[in-house]
């Protein structure tokens, strides 16, 4: 009998306040947004899109020194070196292949160039496999660049012979 | 033509909304009423396990993610404090503190999608909205933390990938200060709802006995009234530092669980603020040289962290010979890691114990008997992701 | 600082010992032993840089520190002789402190280079830093950088060789090039220069690192100091696999590595894989960067097959077929005995062997020959040169002898392994080394007695040297009777001046051969290579039989390509060895009937159009041939030649069809060394283009033509293990030969005796296309003395046109300083001078004028 009461004392008292929560919400704000018209911006640590590093004179950060592709849990990368007629070290291929990437961002935190790094951008789909190989021409940031880099840099010369106290 | 009477043969799944993912239930119907139910897994098996074994130990942490991609933090705490075991590394105090927080975070990430589609389930549809509204603000720090909102890959052997955002804290307390409202909501909407607690009260009963008898872990287990809680009976990272109830249920069936898992949310927040106020200074990082990373300023510095960096990314650190087994008290139950090290690399062998696959395997002894609706129900009382079923 | 001989532990096991303990473990080592060596050998792991298994030990790098009761400081292990009752620790606190205080300062002024730096993930400088150092600095002053004047590149790279680069920055001093170079190869083209913190590694000033073993100190060098150019940046080492495979350029069969990466089906480089028996570990140029042919883009990757008098790509189907089809048809009009066979002996045992078996049994002929390159071969089977070219011999066992004697044999050219075997002898075992040769060769060096005789007058030296033993009476007199009379002159006085050299000399090497405990007695290619090689085989023969050196030593003659013993066991020559030809004929069921043709008959034959056809596999033989003119002809003549090579030569040019041959690190195959080791070679790639292995090719040839050589891989296998399991060693004569002699007088206008032979760092035709070997030497010259360059009034780099009776060839002048009489010498392994037209196969000693060309 207890039970019954309270079953009924659940559908007149309990369950028109839940309906009441529910009504409430018809006034609230809306939290989604309105993609793609809108966009949510990401956290600056955001793992998206690899773009490479360049150094501020233009030259590109990566010597091919095969770190990232070691780090990679999924073997998405692919490079191989070349040497510049200058006797430096840098890639002749570098490429990502998005359908194998599961953007951990490891080749970031390997990357003892500071060369890569995982930007912002997550809207990459495409019609076509072919499309998901991302080589180094589609990664390099353009130069002189337009925005500032995401990702705070750490050393902004090419080669250093010392630590930082040392250099100062 | 005599008319043979057999039970009817229903397959539910895999392909089913109700199953959480792709998990089939060979279903024996006489009636309404189930005769046999067998889960069949298997659909979403990647060879997880094997794949680690493959792996040096640090690239293995990606794979935890993949697991309960609900509760991607818990699942690299369990693996790193494995590796960490048997490395015998201790790790600072912030980066408990940090995990703590994390990992209830994760909690509360987790019951919150358990709760959506749970009710979803049994015909709220609004409980999912409102629920994943809340885990939009969890993601969020996910994001800010680890860059990702659910393959975090954040914890890590030692440490942490990076230092805490500046403004996790604010972020944190903001979760803090509305999730309780909100919790208040949905039992509101839920708990004294007669629809629910039809649907749910005295469903998919299991006894004490028989919860220990099935190894159930986790809600599952102490909706039964059995009190066993990894972070009380066996502390990790640091949980006997902190104050919080252990919620147990008493009918051991689907409102209990419900009840628990409702209470469980409310007792990490209390957690997650004691995290907060007594967060401890220092390094985000165990200082353990060949095993964890040295800074990355070091890196681009100093020889010699350059030569441990070098190494470390491209041949790992060798493992003593030896095996652990470490578990935590994931969102789900006792989430433990097994490996063995053979002195090389790579782990010889990982094994991991998954809560739902295990709680899982009482699907039977929950449904058997009983009306062939209350299914769902049970499925979703028991909280699977079949990620972590299959490995 | 001491300086320990390393003993080899066959006199050690006599020599006094000394009972030490190490970590807790007693151990019983001999005298003279450092403790690092009796360690290592008790397999506990001690950090080195700078020591070497095979050098003589410095001290310089401190890293082998080892704590020592009763001594003051941490001593160096690699410079601490064992003492008895030491109490040695390699793993105390001390220790360790001691090693991470050396790490620090080697690393103290290391570049930040590991990025760029190939070595980076083999680098022994990053491994120990790993295992012992710590991964934090405390120095926070610039680094040292090494810096090359206006030449600045970014890495301060600097081009010591042809294939070295040198990066001073990255240096850790342990001296281990400098020394590997002076002690293991005696070459001085690498040194330390100033002192202090300014001390570095470089070329000799003017110099360059080009000596035949440079490469070696690319890999001994433990950071990335020196680097390989075919290695730099391409690709980091822990993508790469590992094929053991075998060099196939030499006969010692050096053991190496291929590096090759998988999914590219490329390989990168070649390494040293040490096999004590065989190579120390060292491994010449010639191998190292021989493999860069296979990777070449302009080899043959198609069958071609001449169709209106061009050579036109055709499939391997249309090529076989038609191989097929013709065989058969001339040997129906023409009989079998009209197609004859050449094969290169750099080929595998399954190859040979089907070789073989497809032109014995297939064809039914006895035309079956792998010396391309000797002209004039006997007609027989049991001739001297037979058993002397058929005589056991152990590379290791150079090591131990006490007198060595190279006859006729440029050694660092045809066998630099034996060569580097023979430095070792003389460095750390003081053997007694004697060089006999018709020309100045580079081992003179370390030569007690550096013997040159007048070209042509090979016999008369071996028998100058018998009689002057009989006339010493250094030789027993029984042993001696009867050899006067069947040689000649009569008196070793006599034979020294007819042969050009000092009596005095002869009689030092006579001593030396009768008192010699162990003798080692090389007889080299100058030898094998020559016409009348009969009766200075013979002349050996007697020699031996004289000082009974097979006795007390070895006395052979050194095979020259990598599978040349194999040939020769299998039974690729016209006249196989009683016991290999008897395990043939049960195989084979049968023996061809009609007369066995040498090459040189072969050639003869195809001249007077006997032969119809011929199958080439592998070789060039108009490149090689000692008489470019007649080979030329011969092959022209035949209606059908079918030639199988790796890339387009003179001889695939004038072929009706030529097959894309595969080459040895595409499959995987049996090598016979010159020992007579049998080793196996993996394939480090598959086939490129569309080439295959000979084994392959001659299989599907057989087939087409109906008759299958094997039922099974199984069966072939058997059969080749069953064949090389034969006696082939063809026992020495129980008397003595008759050594005639007949002085060929030397032309009026040709006055140069010249010598052709491999460059040091070529062999064979196929090297010329490894672009990292063209580095070295990418065409031909002619080398002479210092005094004959300013004889003829010619400098260094000057064209001169060569000329001989038979034929002409201009060439740059190369002036070497160790070369000391009017010899000359040119390298064969060129296509682009056909340096084998000057020679004359019938003529013992080719002399040739040289003349400069007007600019």
């Amino acid at each position: 009998m207890k039970e019954i009461f309270k079953a009924l004392g659940n559908v007149v008292i309990k369950m028109p306040q839940g309906f009441y929560v529910t009504f409430k919400h018809l006034f609230k704000k809306p939290v989604t947004l309105d993609y793609p018209r809108k966009k949510k911006p990401m956290a600056p640590r955001y793992r998206g899109k690899h773009y490479l590093e360049r150094y501020d004179d233009g030259t590109e950060r990566c010597v091919c020194c095969g770190l990232c592709a070691a780090a990679c849990p999924a073997d998405a990368i692919y490079m191989e070196p070349e040497e510049t007629e200058k006797g430096e070290r840098k890639a002749r291929v570098y490429e990502i292949n998005l359908l194998r990437c599961i953007f951990c961002g490891f080749c970031e935190e390997a990357c003892p160039e500071e060369a890569i790094f995982l930007g912002q951008e997550y809207e990459f789909s495409a019609d076509d496999r072919n499309k998901f190989i991302w080589t180094k021409e589609d990664m390099l940031v353009p130069h002189p660049r337009k925005d500032n880099p995401f990702k705070k840099i750490l050393r902004r010369v090419r080669k250093v012979y010392g630590t930082p106290e040392a250099t100062r | 033509m005599a008319i043979e009477e057999k039970d009817l043969h229903i397959n539910m799944g895999p392909q089913h909304p109700s199953t959480h993912g792709v998990l089939r239930v060979e279903l024996n119907v006489d009636g309404e009423t189930v005769v046999r139910a067998k889960p069949v897994i298997g659909y979403l098996h990647t060879g997880i396990e094997k794949t680690m074994e493959s792996k040096l130990y640090y690239k293995a942490i990606p794979c935890t993610d993949r697991m309960d991609y609900l509760a991607p933090m818990s699942n690299n705490l369990g693996y790193c404090l494995a590796v960490e075991k048997l490395m015998d590394i201790e790790v600072p105090d912030k980066v408990k503190w940090a995990r703590v927080c994390l990992a209830e975070l994760t909690r509360l990430n987790s019951h919150l999608v358990w709760l959506g589609t749970h009710a979803l389930d049994l015909g709220a549809m609004s409980m999912l909205l409102y629920a994943f509204r809340e885990r939009e603000m969890i993601l969020d720090i996910y994001e800010a933390c680890a860059g990702q909102r659910m393959m975090s890959t954040y914890i890590r052997i030692g440490g942490l990938a990076k230092e805490l955002p500046s403004d996790f804290d604010k972020r944190v307390r903001q979760i803090i200060k509305e999730i309780p409202d909100r919790i208040d909501d949905y039992e509101t909407l839920l708990t004294n709802n007669q629809i629910f607690i039809n649907r749910t009260k005295n469903v998919a009963v299991i006894s004490a006995e028989d919860a220990i008898n099935w190894s159930l872990s986790g809600p599952m287990l102490r909706g039964s009234g059995i009190k066993h809680d990894l972070r009380k009976d066996n502390p990790y990272s640091g949980y006997e530092n902190f104050d919080f109830e252990v919620p147990i249920g008493r009918n051991g069936d689907a409102y209990d669980r419900y009840l628990i898992r409702l209470e469980e949310m409310r007792q990490s927040l209390r957690i997650i603020e004691q995290c907060l106020d007594g967060m401890p200074e220092g390094p985000f990082r165990a200082h353990v040289p060949g095993v964890v990373l040295p800074p990355k300023e070091d890196v681009l510095h100093k020889m010699e962290s350059m030569i441990f960096h070098f190494k470390i990314i491209t041949e790992g650190f060798p493992a003593p010979k030896g095996a652990v087994y470490a578990g935590i008290e994931s969102p789900k139950g006792e989430l433990g890691f097994y490996i063995q090290g053979d002195g090389s690399n790579k782990p010889a062998r990982v094994r991991v114990r998954p809560p739902s696959f295990i709680n899982l395997a009482a699907l039977p002894a929950l449904t058997e008997g009983h009306l062939f609706s209350d299914v769902v129900c049970a499925i979703g009382s028991i909280d699977i992701v079949l990620g972590e079923v299959d490995r | 600082m001491a300086t320990e001989t390393k003993k080899d532990t066959r006199t050690a096991q006599q020599a006094p010992t000394v009972t030490l303990t190490i970590d807790g473990q007693e151990v019983t080592v001999p005298k003279g032993t450092t403790v690092l060596e009796a360690a290592l050998g008790m397999g506990i792991h001690v950090p080195t840089f700078c020591w070497h298994p095979k050098l003589k030990s410095v001290g310089a790098c401190r890293m082998c520190y080892v704590e020592i009761e009763k001594m003051p400081k941490l001593a160096v292990s690699c410079a601490t002789e064992a003492m008895d009752g030491m109490v040695v620790h390699t793993d105390s606190d001390l220790v360790k402190r001691g090693r991470k205080a050396v790490i620090e300062f080697i690393l103290a002024n290391h570049p930040l280079d590991c990025p760029t730096c190939d070595k980076g993930g083999e680098c022994d400088l990053q491994d120990l830093t790993f295992k012992h150092g710590f991964d934090d600095s405390r120095y926070d002053f610039l680094k040292m950088r090494f810096t090359e004047g206006a030449v600045h590149t970014t890495f301060d790279d600097v081009r010591i060789g042809p294939e070295i680069i040198l990066n001073r920055n990255r240096c850790i001093l342990c001296y281990k090039c400098v020394r590997a170079n002076k002690e293991a190869f005696g070459e001085y083209d690498l040194g330390a220069f100033e002192r202090g913190n300014i001390t570095e590694i470089n070329a000799a000033p003017g110099r360059e690192v080009s000596n035949p073993f440079s490469g070696n100190l690319v890999e001994i060098c433990p950071v990335g100091a020196l680097t390989n150019t075919d290695w730099r940046y391409k690709i980091r080492v822990w993508l790469t696999k590992q094929a053991r495979s075998i060099c196939p350029f030499t006969s010692s069969g050096t053991n190496t590595l291929l590096w090759k990466e998988d999914h590219q089906q490329k390989i990168f480089r070649c390494t040293s894989r040490r096999n004590d028996d065989i190579d120390d570990g060292w491994i010449a140029d010639v191998t190292r960067y021989g493999w860069s042919y296979v990777m070449a883009e302009d080899r043959l990757q198609t069958p071609l097959v001449k169709k209106e008098g061009k050579q036109v790509p055709v499939s391997w189907e249309e090529a076989i077929d038609l191989v097929a089809r013709r065989l058969t048809e001339i040997d129906d009009t023409k009989g079998n005995v009209c197609i004859g066979g050449l094969i290169n002996p750099q080929l595998d045992n399954e190859s040979l062997h089907a070789f073989n078996k497809f032109m014995r049994v297939t064809i039914g002929a006895n035309n079956v020959d792998h010396r391309l390159d000797y002209p004039m071969l006997p007609a027989q089977g049991d001739t001297a040169y037979s058993i002397l070219s058929s005589q056991p011999f152990s590379i290791a066992d150079i090591d131990t002898s006490d007198v060595i004697v190279s006859f006729g044999s440029d050694m660092l050219k045809e066998h630099p392994n034996e060569y580097l075997r023979m430095r070792k002898a003389y460095m750390f075992r003081q053997a007694k080394v004697f060089t006999i040769n018709p020309y100045a060769v580079k081992n003179a060096d370390i030569a007690s007695v550096d013997v040159v005789y007048a070209p042509g007058t090979d016999e008369i030296v071996v028998n100058a040297i018998c009689l002057a033993a009989i006339e010493e009476k250094l030789v027993d007199a029984g042993r001696a009777a009867g050899l006067k009379d069947k040689i000649v002159p009569n008196s070793a006085a006599e034979a020294a001046e007819t042969a050009g050299v000092e009596l005095d000399d002869i009689k030092i090497i006579a001593r030396s051969l009768a008192d010699g405990k162990q003798v080692t007695f090389l007889v080299g290619e100058l030898v094998a290579r020559c016409a009348e090689r009969e009766p200075i085989a013979a002349a050996i023969a007697n020699l031996n039989r004289l000082f009974g050196l097979t006795d007390k030593g070895q006395v052979a003659r050194l095979a020259r390509y990598a599978n040349s013993k194999g040939a020769e066991k299998l039974g690729l020559t016209p006249f196989p060895a009683p016991e290999v030809k008897a395990k043939l004929e049960r195989i084979f069921g049968g023996w061809p009937e009609n007369e066995a043709l040498t090459t040189d008959k072969m050639l003869v034959q195809m001249n007077k159009e006997a032969i119809n056809a011929g199958l080439v596999v592998g070789a060039n033989p108009l490149l090689l041939y000692p008489d470019r003119e007649f080979a030329r002809e011969c092959l022209e003549r035949l209606d059908f030649l079918v030639v199988c090579d790796s890339f387009e030569t003179e001889t695939t040019a004038i072929a009706d069809v030529v097959l894309p041959l595969a080459s040895w690190a595409e499959y995987a195959g049996d090598y016979v060394n010159l020992e007579g080791r049998t080793q196996h070679a993996e394939a480090a790639i598959k086939p490129r283009f569309h080439s295959r292995p000979a084994l392959e090719i001659i299989e599907q040839l057989a087939r087409a033509m109906d008759k299958p050589l094997f039922e099974s891989a199984d069966e072939r296998r058997r059969e080749v293990a069953e064949v090389l399991a034969a006696q082939a060693v063809l026992p020495w004569p129980n008397d003595y030969f008759e050594v005639s002699f007949d002085n060929a007088a030397a032309d009026s206008e040709y006055t140069i005796p010249v010598f052709v032979g491999d460059d040091p760092h070529h062999a064979g035709h196929l090297t010329e296309k490894s672009p990292s070997l063209s580095n070295f030497v990418s065409e031909a010259y002619v080398e002479m003395s210092i005094e004959l360059a300013a004889k003829l009034d010619v400098k260094a780099g000057d064209s001169v046109r060569v000329e001989s009776e038979a034929g002409k060839v201009i060439v740059p002048v190369k002036v070497s300083d160790y070369l000391d009489t009017d010899a000359v010498f040119l390298p064969r392994n060129f296509s682009s001078a056909q340096v084998n037209s000057l020679l004359m196969r019938k003529k013992r000693v080719n002399r040739v004028k040289i003349t400069r060309v007007a600019d």
